[in-house]
């Protein structure tokens, strides 16, 4: 029971770390705490659904349209929105995510109603592999997988491409950035649209089994601060390895303590961790 | 005196039209509205304090709101004691626990202090939703004053003390929510301008200045944040007293939090006139989109709010306050004959 | 640049301001107060403390006389608040209190007077005037205060319980009669959670009814099916309907001989119930209650097929159940065992003429069949034009006094008509047990005239 509760939790974990990877790039890289990640999600969510409902492609498969197209989203809310308030002092900028977050949000609602829809049939079902006694959820398994190859393919485009390391260089210093002639303005859009891409491919993955309504991602993006902030900021290794903690700790807990406590034990745990590493598990 | 007058002329013009309006607009939609603004703008300047002053996000209010929106309501429906006290007492608890919580919390910086804050109001919100004696999820609902204790009303103290919170008297109840909010509206702007402000200003614009000029910063951060918590406290008592009905995921969640941040940053971040100009727009706004567009269903009161959210920050990222100050230098200079007086 | 900024900002400030006043402007009615009042408040402003004295005395009355000034419109205002917006699905609950509009209005061909007649009162038409609370119970208490300010003479919604309360506990500070369609926490009528309790009537069962059928339902599987079922469980959701749902289970399930094996909440926001499945598998329950909405629902019927846990029924209170995209859930996921509380099912149709009829007009606005909710918002404006027409006048109290007294003709329902106790309970127990045989809600219990189906065990 404990090992299935475990595998539970590490699945779920992965997801959440799916989510985390996008924002940690905006939020750590960038210093602009995006209110509207959540709602990127939900943008994806449903733009996998209705390409699964009009023409049946399946989420999965869309996946690579998703991330093109939030990519484009992060961008343009960079170019219209962003770009104006990344200088404005204290907390501007994330009043405008906020109001962003309320557009984006409320459209689904103008658009799809508050109804909720589901994936039905998906290609990889809730279905289980059996493994030693355990279920193993297919459908959270392909997300998981997702997540991993999704954390090592952003990690590897901050290490080993130009772009990548300028992105870098930009978050360590903006103005020194600039004086090596990095368009920092450029870099911010590619980052914000890359945040975006991660969160694309999330909802994809995650179109299959999560029921898609206007307040769908809300928890997701909660717990997504959380995670990045466990993590440390900027740094994309700690929130995958903070959403696994996150996941194990919830499924534990809510298992040993009472399901209606898991949350609680969640942010618990943060402010534990944050009082012994008060720049997060992985922070520099 | 007249330095005063001239110096908060907005302050005065603003209670003014606060005590005209209800008595000339006496629909219960316009007085709850007020009361709402009145409400938030409390915990608003509250907010400020912390943040707008002492430089410390924090994303977590709805921790020291729910507090004192369960005291008083607790204080009330099992012992029959008045919100007034109740109020006081939730304000005392919440700031011993916003005293206990950051004694340590102070040494995080930025985010991570700001993503503390959240997780304390979460943790409350649970503990709350799960606490029988508070009703668990079920919530309080507050019993009408006159049936709670009959004989009330027998002294003029007594009525006083009573029915000036009992939101079914929806005028008084306003007026006293009004008199409240100047209370903790003259208190937060006496605080700026005097030298406690000036060391929280000091820490937010630098830790290390702050301590070159010998203060603590982590005592005056804690200061500011035991006030806050008590000013928040009060407004969460003022809430339960308005819907007179209350539970955890009412008063505790992310999205309570977020009003207060949303009204002040609004309005202007660290101006005392930053809360209650945040909260008459935001508001009246609301409730105008809602009039207009809410019954469809569509969500499109939101949509549009929140385009004008980033639309204000887009323009002027002080907030409304930053329009304010920029209509009246270009009155003042166009006074002067294009003379600039800075 | 910076000047078309600077430009932008004042042109956007002057907009807002006119905003605000137009805002004032029109919610105001035509009254204005005499200016002497507004000069005796003045020059208070020094000493706050004793502003609330001064007006104390001249509020109520004026508030009550514009109420009752506005009711003179042709139409009779009716109010509803519903979740619009958020997260439930408000706009079905709306179509199905404009049926019952267009039923009372107009002329309809149907062996009942109130639909062939043309209004009520002699040939008074009502209008119902909808509000959205958001799913949020502090919305819901302005929403409501603002339709009693415009003069409605009875309100009804308000879909989720928490929401119910706060509607209720201002239509008591106006004197207005309520009925509420669809919330099924008990505590709403059981005289001693709230006060407001002589202005309320409820049209659905509650809990407490539910829990009794829901036994008996299982006793008649393990007798007449040999289901074999003694361990049982709940998962809750852990608000007003949650708690109640799950007080009553545990009362019944011991008065009924069973074994309660796991009682397991959760928090209606969580992201996954995988955790709460494998606490209910683990418990060896032979049967599972739910008291959970249509998004929890639907995972966890997923977390429960992904863990190969079939228990022999899966029995829900109200709520996500009657939801239609939990039928195509449940077919999908092949599983039959679901079953729940209703007001209604379209299988029914053959056998109530009167519902089929108005599931035929819900159909053609909304391109589904009438769920259990729906209907009972239907049936709550439906009562509140009986008790109009009965009471003979617009006057709130008249309908209040009516609504208590009287018995309710209601040919849509399988009971035929409606009663409220003093408390405000309907106690012609209204709801049938239905299950989910195939995507379809057959209904199984009671076993009568009206059963379209043999359970199915699984």
């Amino acid at each position: 029971m404990i090992g299935q509760i475990i595998i539970n939790g590490l699945l779920n974990g992965f997801v959440y770390a799916l989510v985390a990877v996008g924002l940690s790039l905006t939020w750590g890289v960038m210093d602009i705490v995006n209110f509207a990640h959540g709602e990127f999600l939900l943008w994806g969510m449903y733009g996998a659904f209705w390409i699964w409902a009009l023409i049946g492609l399946d989420p999965l498969l869309s996946l690579p349209i998703m991330v093109v197209l939030i990519f484009i989203l992060g961008v343009l809310v960079y170019l219209i929105v962003i770009r104006r308030v990344l200088n404005a002092p204290g907390l501007t900028a994330l009043l405008a995510t906020f109001g962003l977050s309320m557009v984006l949000k409320n459209l689904t609602q103008f658009f799809w109603t508050a109804n909720y829809r589901n994936v039905t049939n998906p290609l990889v079902s809730n279905k289980s592999l059996k493994l030693l006694g355990m279920y193993i959820r297919q459908d959270y398994l392909v997300a998981a997988a997702g997540a991993l190859l999704l954390t090592i393919l952003v990690m590897t485009f901050m290490d080993k491409t130009k772009t990548g390391v300028a992105i870098k260089a930009t978050s360590m210093n903006k103005q020194a950035a600039q004086l090596m002639g990095i368009d920092t303005n450029k870099i911010y859009a590619i980052t914000f649209g890359l945040s975006g891409a991660c969160v694309g491919a999330a909802a994809a993955l995650m179109a299959s089994f999560t029921p898609i309504y206007p307040e769908a991602c809300a928890l997701y993006s909660t717990l997504a601060f959380v995670i990045v902030a466990l993590g440390g900021f900027g740094n994309i290794k700690g929130a995958l390895f903070a959403g696994l903690i996150i996941g194990v700790a919830e499924a534990l807990g809510g298992y040993l303590v009472g399901t209606s406590y898991k949350y609680m034990i969640v942010f618990i745990i943060y402010l534990v961790v944050i009082q012994i590493r008060p720049r997060g598990l992985f922070g520099w | 005196m007249v330095n005063i007058m001239k110096k908060y002329s907005l302050a005065f013009v603003m209670l003014a039209a606060f005590i005209i309006i209800p008595l000339a607009v006496r629909t219960t939609d316009v007085h709850n509205v007020i009361i709402y603004i009145l409400i938030y703008a409390m915990v608003g300047e509250a907010w400020n304090l912390i943040t707008g002053f002492t430089g410390q996000t924090s994303f977590g209010h709805a921790a020291y709101f729910g507090i004192g929106a369960y005291t008083s309501t607790v204080m009330l429906e099992y012992f029959h004691i008045t919100p007034w006290i109740g109020m006081l007492a939730g304000g005392l608890i919440s700031a011993a626990l916003a005293f206990i919580i950051n004694f340590k919390m102070f040494k995080l910086k930025g985010h991570y202090f700001a993503i503390a804050t959240l997780c304390v109001a979460e943790i409350l919100k649970t503990i709350f939703s799960k606490w029988t004696w508070v009703g668990a999820g079920d919530g309080i609902a507050l019993t009408p004053i006159t049936a709670l204790i009959p004989d009330v009303g027998k002294s003029a103290v007594a009525k006083l003390a009573w029915l000036s919170l009992d939101v079914r008297n929806r005028l008084p109840f306003l007026y006293t929510t009004l008199a409240v909010f100047c209370v903790i509206f003259i208190i937060c702007a006496a605080l700026e301008n005097s030298r406690i402000g000036f060391y929280w200003k000091a820490i937010r614009e630098s830790h290390e200045v702050a301590e070159s000029i010998g203060i603590n910063p982590r005592n005056y951060k804690l200061l500011a944040m035991c006030l806050s918590a008590f000013f928040a406290s009060v407004g969460g008592t003022f809430f339960a007293q308005f819907f007179k009905y209350i539970d955890a995921i009412t008063v505790f969640p992310l999205s309570v939090s977020m009003i207060f941040v949303l009204v002040t940053v609004l309005g202007g971040l660290g101006n005392v006139y930053g809360p209650i100009i945040g909260s008459v727009i935001y508001y009246s706004l609301d409730l105008l989109m809602r009039r207009l567009t809410g019954s469809s269903g569509t969500g499109l009161d939101q949509i549009v709010f929140g385009a004008l959210i980033v639309l204000v920050t887009c323009t002027e990222p002080r907030g409304i306050m930053g329009i304010v100050d920029r209509i009246r230098l270009k009155l003042a200079a166009g006074k002067r004959g294009g003379e600039s007086h800075e | 640049m910076k000047k078309t900024r600077r430009l932008l900002a004042l042109v956007l400030a002057l907009a807002m301001t006119a905003m605000m006043t137009a805002c004032g402007g029109s919610s105001a009615p035509a009254e204005t107060e005499a200016p002497a009042e507004t000069e005796a408040a003045a020059p208070e402003t020094e000493a706050p403390a004793e502003e609330a004295e001064a007006p104390a005395e001249t509020e109520a009355p004026a508030e009550e006389a514009e109420a009752a000034e506005e009711v003179s419109g042709d139409a009779i205002p009716i109010g509803a608040v519903l979740p619009l917006t958020g997260s439930s699905t408000g706009e079905f609950l709306k179509a199905a209190m404009e049926v019952a509009e267009d039923i009372v209005n107009n002329s309809h061909d149907l062996d009942w007077d109130l639909a062939k007649n043309e209004g009520i009162l002699g040939g008074q038409k009502i209008k119902v005037t909808f509000a959205d609370h958001q799913a949020s119970a502090d919305i819901a208490t302005t929403e409501a205060a603002n339709l009693l300010d415009q003069g409605v003479v009875a309100i009804t919604g308000a879909y989720n319980s928490g929401c119910s309360a706060s509607v209720a506990t201002q239509a008591l500070e106006y004197g207005v009669p309520m009925v509420c369609g669809s919330s099924s926490s008990a505590s709403l009528t059981d005289g001693t959670t709230y006060t407001f309790g002589p202005i309320f009537n409820r049209v659905a069962a509650n809990d407490e009814q539910e829990s009794i059928e829901f036994f008996e339902y299982l006793k008649l599987l393990n007798e007449k099916y040999d289901a074999g079922i003694k361990k049982v469980s709940i998962a809750w959701i852990n608000n007003s309907y949650g708690i109640h749902a799950d007080e009553m289970f545990r009362k019944y399930a011991e008065e009924n001989g069973f074994e309660v094996a796991a009682s397991v909440s959760y928090e209606a926001t969580a992201t996954s119930f995988d955790t709460e499945a494998a606490q209910i598998k683990d418990s060896g329950a032979d049967a599972v209650f739910q008291a959970s909405y249509i998004g929890d629902l639907t995972l966890f019927a997923q977390a429960y097929s992904s863990l190969e846990f079939h228990p022999k029924a899966i029995v829900c209170y109200c709520g996500g159940f009657q939801d239609a995209s939990f039928a195509q859930v449940a077919m999908d996921l092949g599983v039959n065992a679901y079953a729940g509380g209703q007001a209604c099912t379209a299988q029914l149709s053959d056998k109530l003429p009167v519902f089929a009829y108005v599931n035929e007009l819900y159909k053609a606005k909304t391109g589904q069949d009438i769920d259990g909710p729906a209907l009972e918002e239907f049936a709550s404006v439906i009562i509140a034009a009986q008790a109009i027409d009965a009471a003979g006048s617009t006057d709130p109290e008249a309908i209040n006094a009516a609504l208590k007294a009287g018995e309710f003709e209601a040919p849509y329902l399988i009971t035929q008509k409606v009663h409220f106790d003093e408390n405000g309970q309907n106690d012609i127990m209204p709801a049938v047990v239905t299950q989910l045989i195939d995507g379809k809600y057959e209904v199984v219990y009671p076993v009568d005239e009206y059963t379209t189906s043999e359970p199915v065990v699984e």
